[in-house]
């Protein structure tokens, strides 16, 4: 049993999902240089890697581990993903009809997002408990929002700027991701 | 072994499958929820090619029911669309219906015009600057290529002109037709809400003069 605040800053700074164990990349960069779309998007994927985290967990705990079924494990958290996020995406339609068109495609692909499943294997493979499991996604879903946000901030600095011909685009793109990427492996040591 | 992985597999994929079914069934917009979704999908022209009053209108009515296919700017585009969120069955743009260039643009032949006003009214999204007596111009911006100004005019001096928008290259063309739109819905918001109010004072200054002649009336009686 991890203790559970090193858990939740762990996996928010030291063990963060997208810039330290580069999971959920796309997203990052698919999220568009608007602050207001990015932090719709995060939100809503934040909400999914939370619920899909404690779903998988009890899938496992009363369903897969008793009936001797762990080679499920894979594709039925796989499942679990692309129906929860169905799900999400007819919440959203209801609630707010113009988020729904403004995200649009990005919505179907939070099942890709390989933090969302990650988040799930890894704390199944860590053998965590329903609570520290919660916390855990929790703590990776505040680190995937902060870096989304964060990110897409720093983009719509960037397009105001006049960045040499060959760099423009992608390449800066990628140039300050690496560099965030670097102030968050400073902070390895702290948490789990 | 294999036999009961496949039945748990199936099991969880059906509970998960009636889930989502339900949450659809008890998610789907409906009232002026459903409106606003119907709303956001059409193309904003204001064109009343489909025989209402504007794109609202006609969101109105396809939530009451009405056919989904009559929009000619949106075409299949709009119809899929609207498909997927009325749960439809997709059908073809009624053919009946006049087709448009949602890529055009009204333009004055500013030589020709003789400042009669008469197409600032006939503007859905008020793209018209001009006063009476004076040349008018259409303020390509905000122009949604409805031709709803070209049977107002009556010398004839306003032709539908590829617009700029048509410049725009591909990648950028669907956040410039989304601004677009959700400029042209604006603006006919403002247009719909100065009509009614002109309309509300030409009402009141009607019973005013009313009231003023019957006044007269009986003091001429008396």
């Amino acid at each position: 049993m991890v203790d559970a605040f090193p858990l939740l800053i762990g996996a928010v700074l030291a063990n963060n999902f997208v810039l330290t164990q580069f999971l959920g990349v796309c997203p990052l960069f698919g999220a568009g240089s608007r602050l207001d779309n990015a932090w719709a998007l995060a939100l809503a994927t934040a909400f999914v890697l939370t619920l899909s985290a404690a779903a998988s967990h009890l899938i496992e705990r009363f369903v897969l581990l008793p009936l001797d079924l762990e080679y499920l494990r894979l594709v039925a958290f796989i499942v679990l993903i692309a129906g929860l996020v169905q799900g999400v995406t007819f919440a959203i339609r209801a609630i707010d009809p113009v988020l729904h068109q403004v995200l649009g495609i990005y919505l179907p692909l939070i099942t890709t997002n390989c933090a969302v499943l990650g988040v799930a294997l890894l704390a199944s493979n860590r053998h965590l408990s329903l609570f520290a499991t919660i916390l855990y996604a929790l703590g990776a879903a505040f680190g995937f929002t902060l870096v989304i946000t964060m990110f897409a901030a720093l983009r719509e600095r960037l397009d105001e700027q006049r960045v040499p011909a060959p760099f423009r685009g992608a390449p800066i793109q990628l140039v300050t991701a690496g560099l965030m990427s670097l102030a968050f492996m400073g902070f390895k040591g702290i948490g789990g | 072994m294999g036999l009961i992985g496949i039945s748990v597999f199936a099991l969880l994929t059906v509970v998960l499958g009636g889930a989502l079914g339900w949450t659809e069934r008890r998610l789907r917009p409906t009232g002026a929820r459903l409106i606003d979704a119907i709303d956001l999908l059409l193309p904003q022209t204001q064109c009343e090619r489909c025989g209402h009053p504007g794109c609202r209108p006609y969101a109105e009515a396809v939530a009451g029911g009405a056919a989904m296919n009559r929009c000619p700017p949106g075409g299949s585009t709009t119809i899929v669309a609207l498909a997927s969120l009325l749960n439809r069955p997709i059908v073809p743009l009624d053919p009946d219906l006049r087709p448009m260039d949602p890529f055009a643009v009204a333009l004055i032949d500013e030589s020709r015009c003789i400042g009669c006003a008469l197409c600032l009214p006939a503007c859905p999204v008020d793209a018209i600057a001009g006063a009476a007596g004076h040349m008018h111009t259409v303020i390509a911006r905000h122009c949604t290529g409805c031709e709803l100004c070209i049977p107002a005019c009556p010398v004839d001096c306003i032709a539908m002109v590829a617009g700029e928008r048509q410049a725009a290259d591909l990648a950028r063309r669907a956040t410039a037709d989304a601004a677009h739109a959700a400029d042209a819905r604006r603006r006919y918001d403002a247009h719909r809400r100065r009509a009614a109010a002109q309309a509300l004072a030409a009402e009141e200054r009607r019973q005013q003069r009313q009231a003023r002649l019957s006044a007269r009336r009986s003091w001429d009686d008396a």
